[in-house]
């Protein structure tokens, strides 16, 4: 079955439903979190201190890892354990915000730039240092915030299950630097979350999502998304307004 | 160039390159960083070279011939900085 539906939306637009199977969900978050009534079919990583374990990589690639890295490969090498080697979308609304900025500082003041943090700052170098330790070959595209928020994973997994059945999403975020929080209402804590999404078929946890075109704009979602609370705390349905969509989803047994 | 300035580079790399299950004592003057020794690559010998200028005001550029001989171990590097250094 397509991931895609895309009926003409009551409002005029086009309204597009995506539909998968939740094989299996990951989170990690800096700050402790209950492990009681969230949402089925997956686990939440020890807070061990505020930063995500990630022994089972080698020193050499380890010592490298920002501690946001190390949150989205914890998260993402759990998923890889049980759903195998599969294509990934990697999403991250600002990156590796806290080593541009300090770059940004240092450039200010005249330093030379340090080679490995800038190779490791650019956008897609969380997914290329997983994608090393997990010896994938497989695609993995790497997104950063747009109008459609994190659902632009959604998208980009619907789209890749057009050829493939099986797709890893993985989501990571951390606080701003301090210079720029008053501007954004970004996340206080750090967290990532990978979900390892097949086709929607007729079993196991379908996680439907429906987007539909809105005209005017809506306030950005503030601290972490709605989605990650409602995986938390088992909410089973719900909504985000963005800039240009409104956003439903729901997770029910087929 | 003396035993205190391999002490100062040891802890120069280990802090600045992130070897954290690595003590000081760990590391041999006449190791080899790279090849199997340390078990650093090339992003490692250019982030040297950035800690280097900064630290000891030392230049040293990729294309550089000497480089090999530079970065063979603790010591050559050290006999290198006590060599050129600026600061």
């Amino acid at each position: 079955m397509d991931a895609f539906r895309a009926p003409a939306s009551s409002a005029g637009g086009q309204e597009t439903r995506l539909s998968f199977t939740l094989e299996h969900w990951c989170l990690w978050r800096s700050e402790l979190a209950s492990t009681t009534g969230c949402w089925p079919g997956g686990e939440i990583l020890p807070c061990n201190g505020g930063q995500a374990d990630v022994s089972f990589m080698p020193l050499i690639q380890r010592r490298r890892l920002s501690p946001l890295a190390m949150a989205a490969c914890a998260v993402a090498w759990r998923c890889r354990q049980l759903g195998g080697d599969m294509p990934a979308v990697f999403y991250s609304s600002h990156g590796e915000s806290q080593y541009y900025f300090e770059m940004l500082d240092g450039m200010a003041q005249g330093e030379r730039l340090s080679p490995t943090r800038f190779s490791l700052s650019v956008h897609n170098a969380i997914a290329g240092q997983f994608g090393i330790h997990a010896e994938s070959h497989l695609p993995y595209m790497c997104l950063a915030g747009g109008t459609e928020g994190l659902f632009a994973a959604f998208l980009e997994a619907a789209g890749m299950q057009l050829e493939v059945p099986k797709v890893m999403v993985v989501f990571y975020e951390q606080p701003l630097p301090e210079v720029w929080q008053p501007y954004l209402a970004a996340s206080k804590t750090t967290w990532a979350l990978a979900m390892v999404m097949a086709r929607g078929c007729e079993s196991g946890n379908q996680l439907n999502l429906i987007r539909e075109p809105a005209g005017d704009t809506a306030e950005a979602e503030s601290g972490e998304p709605s989605l990650i609370r409602a995986i938390l705390s088992g909410q089973r349905s719900g909504g985000c307004r963005l800039e240009r969509s409104n956003w439903r989803w729901s997770l029910g047994d087929a | 160039m003396s035993d205190d300035l391999i002490s100062q580079l040891k802890t120069m790399l280990i802090e600045g390159l992130r070897l954290e299950d690595i003590m000081p004592d760990d590391v041999s003057p006449d190791a080899s960083l790279f090849d199997g020794g340390l078990g650093l690559d090339s992003i490692d010998a250019l982030e040297i070279g950035v800690m280097l200028d900064r630290q000891y005001g030392v230049k040293i550029t990729s294309g550089d011939e000497r480089n090999n001989q530079i970065f063979a171990s603790l010591r050559s590097l050290a006999e290198f900085v006590a060599e050129h250094r600026t600061r």
